[in-house]
């Protein structure tokens, strides 16, 4: 279910409200269970078959965190870590990678081995994540294991943050999953980030989306540099309103439940260096695999070279978690080539440069590397960045075209513009200050959720990016 | 807490649980199952057994039921219209090119479609000459009649900036002439006589993507003008037009919900004289007219009112012996058409391959031997092989 649909916003939100609110406040524990239901529902109206999955995933996780909690020596301890986390990678790779693999394996070996049709439990990207962060959490002793099977399982089925994150920790959680203050300006902000998120999804991303689709479904003949260049900019504006409006619809349902989840965007088209944009993109999956995966594996504690081949690894691995697709291999290449070459010297050269020169680089990196993420395959990846710099045939005339996006999609375009830096932020940091500009505030407000309904009505199509992976 | 943060919260809580309320006394007090504007029938419940839950399809219901469903939907979709129409005055709205004078389908980017289509030219050309040699061997004449679409007609009223796809159709066109021609399959293309006879956009709908009755008219006349050249005795009959007063639903005024800010009516033909016929539609004998007239002056009328929409197989008996049998063949476009054209023939029949499944047209042409086959299509359908492409 999409927190962008009508069977969400009109239907489930107002019954698990009212369910959870018709419980007194001095239950925490069956307010936790209304919310456990409203959660297992939400997975249901997704997908029926990711409820078991996910119960089967959360009573291997409560186990096997009671294994390691109680586990007598370190060895059983690390062999219970080792299992658990095998065991979540190795669904994880089942559902999602073995179509894959068995492609690349036919293409390699010219055989014709046919991949069992595996549909992956909705969510599994994320709740494997959960799972391994708290096993590992429990094992280096940052939590106690979870005695309470329901708080545990709704640590990792919490609808507002099921589907596409943010990724939360167990410890950060613990305490407001066992005892949380709700209260009205929680709900007041919660609204707000609720209404910002559907805005930025239903006016800007997808305005943005329509551009994108288009030009990226354009045979090389037709792909003139100035078309791939715009695809290039909408895909990113595309991506970071579709993915900062999941968020904050995400953190404002949280809100309205009584839970702070953490941020996942910084102003990321502000960064001045790849490793700057890893800073302020997706920031919970970036901390995952920094300390989960990067800093385990050596961090850049080992040497140089050890830490390039860590960072190769976490890229890697990255880009893979993305989809089952070699462009996601190749983006996470393509960020551990930077990430790479900024540990080694060009970090150093942009610090020492203006700063303007730093934010030219990094939009001209993100922007080919969002291209390589929208690409379907590896020959369109190449296809595209031939047309990005005049290197195929396409030849027209765009102008017309830019009339047509300006005329269609200019207050859109702008928009996104100026939204993706933190101006927009600051001008209503500025509203609020006097009365007059915080009525303006609620206005405008009030105008993004009523166009963001219409728009809702008027569409059909309304998935988000990153519920894909 | 601020008043301003108070007064967000409560609009927000307001519409998440007032709407649902709102819908659900709607849904139990007006029984809505139509929608005129789309065209289509509104999704009914969800479907709540045991599989349909276990397999997500009654989820995938509730949500197509909200949202054909949500209280005022069609004032939502309006107001969205309208905020895109007048306010943003956005060129494409809806998937509709608002023009000055037209609404036109949207298009994309032009990307080389048709530039190479020789191939499929000569084959969609193959499986018409076998069509014709079918004709031929009943006794017939066979007709291919080839008219533009309404986006193809009225492609100068695209603005500057938005592409038109007229090399598209041309290059279409161009192809498909040039194989009809090579294969022997006689072609009349009507676009050139709409150009020659006042201008083609006098004969096309301004809000839909079919022509007029003047342009069923005057390829009815270039048609029989053309069955007389080989030799079929079919006389045109003189008509004149009258424009319905009534909201003209066209294909794309549709799509704007009413508020199209073009103009546009649509034509009935009056006649000198009304022969006697008998009509079957599918197999059943009816008494529906040949164009459906609104009841009263404000009734909704929609290009479908001629010869109620499409039929899998349509039989047209005058029984006048002397006169010609005629098979057409073809989309939406031979409705108008066959408003008119039924009057020069004994019998008329005519088939919708998106339809009808009995029989292969060949088939269907050595059983009825027809003293024409014609085959009407427009020019956006030339080398498709779905439906009536389908001919073998």
């Amino acid at each position: 279910m999409s927190f962008v649909s009508f069977s969400f916003l009109f239907l489930f939100l107002p019954a698990v409200l009212f369910c959870y609110y018709a419980v007194p406040r001095r239950y925490p524990a069956a307010r936790n269970a209304v919310l456990l239901a409203g959660s297992f529902l939400f997975v249901f109206f997704a997908q029926p078959a990711g409820v078991p999955a996910l119960l089967l995933a959360a009573a291997a996780l409560y186990f096997l965190g009671r294994g390691i909690g109680r586990a007598r020596t370190p060895r059983r301890r690390r062999g219970l870590l080792i299992a658990g986390t095998a065991l979540f990678l190795a669904a994880l790779c089942v559902f999602k990678y073995t179509a894959f693999f068995v492609r690349n394996f036919n293409a390699l070996f010219g055989t014709a081995l046919t991949a069992p049709k595996l549909t992956a439990p909705f969510g599994v990207s994320f709740f494997t994540f959960l799972a391994i962060a708290y096993l590992a959490d429990v094992y280096h002793g940052r939590c106690e294991a979870e005695n309470n099977f329901a708080r545990l399982t709704l640590y990792l089925s919490l609808f507002p943050k099921y589907s596409q994150g943010p990724l939360t920790r167990y410890p950060a959680m613990r305490e407001a999953l066992s005892a949380r203050q709700e209260t009205w300006p929680d709900a007041a902000q919660g609204a707000e980030r609720i209404v910002l998120g559907l805005g930025k999804k239903l006016l800007l991303s997808n305005a943005c989306a329509n551009i994108t689709a288009e030009i990226f479904a354009l045979s090389a003949g037709a792909l003139t540099p100035a078309k791939a260049w715009i695809g290039a900019f909408c895909y990113a504006w595309q991506i970071y309103f579709d993915f900062s409006g999941y968020t904050d619809m995400a953190l404002g349902l949280g809100l309205l439940f009584g839970f702070r989840l953490p941020e996942n965007f910084r102003d990321p088209y502000m960064a001045v260096s790849a490793t700057d944009f890893w800073r302020r993109w997706h920031i919970t999956l970036s901390q995952w695999f920094r300390d989960y995966v990067y800093i385990p594996l050596g961090g850049n504690r080992k040497g140089k070279g050890r830490q390039l081949l860590n960072l190769l690894v976490v890229w890697l691995l990255t880009g893979l978690w993305h989809g089952a697709s070699w462009n996601y291999v190749l983006w996470g290449l393509w960020f551990a080539a930077l990430l790479m070459a900024e540990k080694l010297f060009l970090g150093r050269l942009l610090e020492k440069a203006p700063g303007f020169v730093g934010h030219v680089y990094a939009i001209f990196v993100i922007l080919l590397g969002w291209v390589i993420f929208r690409c379907q395959s590896v020959g369109a990846v190449g296809t595209y960045l031939a047309a990005l710099f005049g290197a195929t045939a396409a030849r027209a005339n765009d102008g017309g075209y830019c009339v047509l996006l300006l005329r269609q999609y200019g207050p859109e375009l702008l928009l996104a513009a100026v939204l993706s830096t933190p101006l927009g932020k600051t001008f209503f940091g500025l509203l609020e200050q006097r009365r007059a500009g915080r009525i303006v505030r609620l206005v405008i407000l009030l105008a993004v959720f009523a166009l963001s309904l219409l728009s809702l009505a008027n569409t059909t199509m309304n998935a988000f990016i990153y519920a894909q992976f | 807490m601020k008043k301003t943060k108070i007064a967000l919260l409560a609009a927000f809580l307001l519409a998440i649980f007032l709407i649902p309320v709102l819908t659900a006394v709607q849904c139990l007090t007006e029984r809505t199952g139509w929608s005129d504007y789309e065209n289509r029938a509104l999704a009914s419940l969800p479907d709540f057994s045991a599989s349909a839950i276990l397999s997500g399809k009654t989820a995938a219901g509730i949500e197509s039921f909200l949202s054909d469903h949500i209280v005022s939907r069609d004032a939502w979709l309006r107001a969205y219209t309208a905020i895109a129409l007048d306010v943003r005055r956005s060129p494409v709205v809806n998937g509709v090119a608002v023009t000055e004078r037209a609404l036109l389908p949207a298009t994309g980017i032009a990307d080389g479609e048709g530039a190479d289509c020789g191939a499929e030219a000569a084959r969609m050309a193959a499986s018409l000459a076998a069509v014709q040699k079918a004709a031929e061997d009943a006794g017939g004449v066979f007709l291919y009649v080839g008219i533009p679409e309404q986006r193809s007609a009225l492609r100068g009223d695209y603005p500057d900036y938005m592409e038109n796809d007229a090399r598209k159709w041309d290059a279409q066109e161009a192809a498909f002439s040039a194989a009809m021609e090579q294969a022997g399959v006689p072609l009349l293309l009507m676009r050139p006589v709409m150009v020659q006879t006042g201008g083609i956009a006098g004969y096309y709908a301004l809000t839909d993507h079919h022509y007029n009755l003047r342009g069923a008219y005057l390829t009815y006349e270039t048609v029989l003008a053309a069955l007389r050249e080989k030799g079929v005795d079919a006389q045109s009959v003189q008509m004149d037009f009258a424009a319905l007063p009534n909201p003209f639903y066209g294909t794309y005024s549709r799509k704007l919900y009413g508020l199209s800010p073009v103009a546009d009516s649509l034509l009935t033909g009056v006649y000198a004289s009304e022969p006697s016929y008998a009509r079957w539609d599918n197999g059943v004998r009816t008494d529906a007219p040949m164009q459906t007239l609104p009841a009263d002056s404000a009734s909704p009328v929609f290009y479908g009112d001629y010869m109620q929409g499409d039929q899998a197989e349509t039989i047209i008996r005058t029984n006048r012996d002397g006169l010609p049998k005629l098979l057409i063949v073809g989309d939406s476009f031979t409705n108008a058409f066959e408003t008119i054209a039924w009057r020069s023939f004994s019998e008329t029949r005519s088939l919708d391959f998106r339809h009808y499944t009995e029989k292969t047209l060949t088939q269907y042409v050595a059983d009825y031997r027809p003293d024409v086959v014609l085959i009407l299509r427009d020019d956006a359908s030339y080398l498709s092989f779905e439906g009536n492409g389908a001919l073998q």
